[in-house]
């Protein structure tokens, strides 16, 4: 879209993130009024942005917001955990639809059913008269059915578009000229025009207090109303609806008593016939899930406004699915012959309609680059450009007879040069891909407030580093790794307040999230106070699933023992909790990190707390990599696996009928052939020693036997694409120096 | 000024605006009997146009303009 929209979508991203801090902010210290006025200002701003486009729905929203705000800026309500929630639930929708807006430029269907939903939901956090959607459609628009014949007969029993215009008392303040705005009704075929109460004095009156109302019937869609009343959105209410001719009766239906009531009912049906729509509409799962939970809460208010106990009652047991709730809606709706109580066998056998499973999009954000590198860069290519240029100058020379030492001479020259350059360019290309890991940090205030309150627990989260720069493959593989680590400590970790008690502990557990830079690449260190883990239950378990022998485990030191966390099969909820100790998707965690040639480290003391830290590769680009030599062929391996090389003497190698192991260091190491393991010949070269690397797999140490062990190398690493991907051996490929391939392999996928 | 306020009669010109709400309701309170001139009214702020309501004066000429004259006219003559 235009270049407007695409800085829309930019800054209200930053909008609802800057609300969000201020929000967390505002919830800690409630008195601070800074937090208050910056997050009305990031919500005004936000709402002055989406009016500049057609996105009613989200300016109500963001409106909703607002009020809510303005009311604790002037101290008519506290900021309470029920309102910051609702606040935060509305940010998460506006975040949404950002996403949605970006990839389709237009809002979700039912974003207008969402937007007022979320209205009412705040007012009710706020105190105020929240009634439900249905409750309050029905009450603005019940003088659709009092018009006189007259009127009726304007009208013509058409569908038609419906305005309960109720402007703010201080509306002219704010430039709003009501009258001059229902003026602009396209196909205005009636308004009303009411005082809201009875009329003062002359003297007493206010001018400037705007005590009127406006009651508005067109023959225009309900788009184009609504698009002329977006600037006003909490003040109208818009609906369809087809008032009934005047000489028309109303069928004779068991359940109709008066014309007025029937009249209602057709209202309803019109918000019924509404839902099944809404329901009906594609989406990912959690906008379904989202618009099955209004819908119902609708439905479920006009049956209640009807009297229709019996069928709210039938509702409530198709409410699970919303194929079934659909289906019931239909039931309601269909025809002028329903049954006033739906018996639960009317509603047909449920039939699984898939729905469709679309991944939630992740939000692009857009990198924001500092100039100065993006001059760097631009010099760069400057020289570059220049360095070329040398090129046709030496083959000029070539063609004229130059002798061969000369130029070759000036070919390495013109070599070394464009060498330099690359190199930097390389590096300026890099450091345009570095952020600041605070990217990573933003969602985790947010995520230990919510889960702290769910448990019932009490937190205090510390980060530190945030500026701490990597690549931002990087920190897109630490994002979600770092969340499960920081659940983990909320879940398993912290104990509730009167265990700590008990444990004279201070009852506010401590969670911090520290990142810096190390030799190795970035390292961010999850570390908790609370029960830490118990390094013979997990021993233990490992045994029971046999994961691992009871000797082997006994033989474990316990900092080896913690490590059985990051196996698969300990990851299971069940044996988390009573081991008090961690493991939901541990293994997932490590394995994210070392498929980005990361490690995981952990240790943990019992009744001291657990840290955990992630160590990753500066950037992904470069991998540095061990390579050895097997078969006559070179292999790599991520350094960052590597813990030891070692040449260990043949006999000192113990074989229990296929198995083979050493003792390196005190510890008893299973010994694997790398040739074995890619289905190569055996090695029949006599020699006295083996070349055994050891490696580090999270969960366990190996020994690996490879032919020789050579240098090691930076490589860029490209992943395995196309057929070969299927090889889950290798995790990539490399070009070396002097041209040749190498493989590098994936060993976990290996062993 | 759109409104001119001639003895008894206050006539109302092209597009009226909210600045003339005070001036409007003092005149209306002031004057007995008042009557309105709204022929060459071509708009009428909300404002204005609840001060006519809440003082129910006479309306001497209705409007030439079709939006007043079908819908606004009908709040300015109703009890």
């Amino acid at each position: 879209m235009s270049a407007l929209f695409d800085q829309f979508v930019v800054e209200a991203r930053e909008l609802l993130e800057a609300a969000g801090a201020s929000l967390l902010r505002l919830e800690r210290n409630p008195s601070d009024m800074g937090a208050v006025n910056d997050l009305f200002r990031a919500m005004h701003t936000l709402k002055g942005a989406t009016a500049l486009f057609d996105m009613a729905p989200f300016t109500l929203l963001v409106h909703a917001g607002e009020d809510a705000l303005m009311a604790v800026r002037e101290g008519r309500s506290a900021i309470t955990a029920d309102l910051a929630d609702r606040l935060l639930q509305l940010l998460d929708l506006g975040a949404v639809w950002v996403d949605r807006l970006e990839a389709e430029q237009v809002l979700p269907d039912g974003a207008e059913a969402m937007a007022r939903e979320h209205q009412a939901l705040l007012r009710a956090a706020l105190g105020g008269a929240g009634d439900g959607d249905a409750g309050d459609l029905g009450a603005s628009f019940s003088w659709v059915e009092d018009l006189t014949e007259a009127e009726r007969r304007e009208t013509g029993g058409r569908a038609l578009t419906a305005v309960a215009y109720d402007p703010h008392a201080d509306c002219f303040f704010s430039g709003d000229d009501p009258l001059a705005l229902c003026r602009r009704i396209p196909d205005l075929l009636l308004l009303r025009i009411e005082p809201v109460g009875p009329w003062p004095a002359l003297a007493e009156m206010d001018p400037y207090h705007c005590a009127l109302r406006f009651r508005a019937l067109s023959a225009a869609p309900k788009e184009d109303v609504a698009r002329l009343f977006r600037s006003v959105p909490d003040q109208v209410r818009i609906a369809t609806v087809t008032p009934r001719k005047a000489e028309a009766k109303a069928p004779a239906s068991a359940s109709a008593a008066s014309v007025p009531a029937t009249a209602g009912d057709d209202l309803a049906e019109a918000i019924l016939r509404e839902q099944a729509h809404i329901l009906g509409l594609g989406g990912s799962a959690a906008e379904v899930a989202a618009r099955q939970a209004a819908v119902l809460r609708a439905v479920r208010n006009v049956l209640t406004a009807l009297g229709r106990v019996e069928d709210v009652a039938a509702l409530e047991r198709v409410a699970d699915t919303p194929e079934a709730l659909a289906r019931f809606i239909g039931d309601l709706t269909g025809g002028g012959n329903r049954t006033e109580t739906p018996s639960p066998t009317s509603i047909p056998a449920l039939t699984p309609v898939p729905i469709p499973a679309v991944a939630a999009p992740l939000g692009r954000r857009a990198l924001r680059v500092d100039a100065e590198r993006m001059d760097r860069l631009m010099a760069l290519v400057g020289e570059l450009v220049v360095a070329k240029s040398r090129l046709p100058y030496i083959a000029r020379e070539a063609q004229a007879g130059q002798s061969p030492d000369a130029l070759a001479q000036s070919i390495k020259d013109a070599h070394g040069q464009i060498d330099a350059i690359v190199g930097e360019l390389q590096d300026a290309v890099l450091r345009l891909r570095v952020l600041p890991l605070s990217r990573v940090f933003e969602p985790l205030p947010r995520l230990v407030r919510d889960t702290a309150r769910r448990l019932g627990k009490s937190v205090e989260l510390t980060l530190s580093g945030e500026e701490t720069e990597a690549d931002k493959d990087i920190l897109d593989v630490l994002g979600e790794p770092l969340l499960h680590l920081v659940r983990n400590s909320l879940d398993h970790g912290v104990e509730p307040p009167d265990l700590r008690r008990a444990a004279g502990k201070p009852e506010t557990a401590a969670i911090r999230v520290q990142a810096f830079q190390d030799r190795d690449g970035v390292v961010v260190e999850v570390s908790d106070d609370g029960a830490g883990i118990d390094a013979g239950a997990v021993r233990r378990k490992a045994v029971e699933r046999g994961q691992i022998a009871a000797d082997q485990a006994a033989a474990l030191t316990d900092a080896e023992a913690l490590r059985l966390v990051f196996l698969p099969g300990l990851s299971t909820a069940e044996d988390v909790t009573d081991l008090s100790g961690r493991g939901v998707g541990m293994d997932a965690v490590r394995n994210a990190v070392e498929q980005a040639g990361g490690r995981v480290e952990i240790a943990s003391t019992r009744g001291a707390g657990t840290s955990i830290r992630l160590v990753l590769p500066a950037t992904m680009m470069i991998t540095r990599v061990m390579m050895v030599e097997t078969a006559g062929a070179l292999y790599g391996l991520p350094v960052t696996l590597v813990t030891g090389m070692q040449r260990v003497a043949r006999d000192a190698i113990r074989r229990v009928k296929h198995a083979e192991s050493v003792v390196l260091h005190d510890a008893v190491l299973p010994l694997l052939r790398l040739r074995r393991l890619l289905g190569l010949p055996e090695d029949d070269r006599p020699a006295t020693h083996e070349a055994v690397l050891v490696v580090d797999l999270g969960g366990h140490r190996v020994g690996l036997v490879v032919d020789a062990f050579r240098e090691r190398a930076d490589v860029v690493l490209k992943p395995m694409a196309g057929v070969l991907a299927r090889l889950r051996g290798y995790a990539g490929t490399a070009v070396l120096g002097d041209g040749r391939l190498l493989l590098v392999l994936n060993l976990r996928e290996l062993l | 000024m759109p409104i001119r306020f001639e003895d008894k009669t206050a006539r109302f010109d092209g597009a009226c605006t909210v600045d003339e709400a005070i001036p409007l309701a003092e005149w209306l309170e002031a004057t007995e009997a008042p009557q309105l001139d709204l022929g060459r009214c071509t708009g009428l702020h909300t404002a204005l146009l609840q001060v006519l309501m809440a003082a129910r004066a006479t309306v001497a000429a209705e409007p030439e303009d079709a939006f007043l004259r079908a819908w606004v006219m009908p709040a300015l003559v109703s009890p």
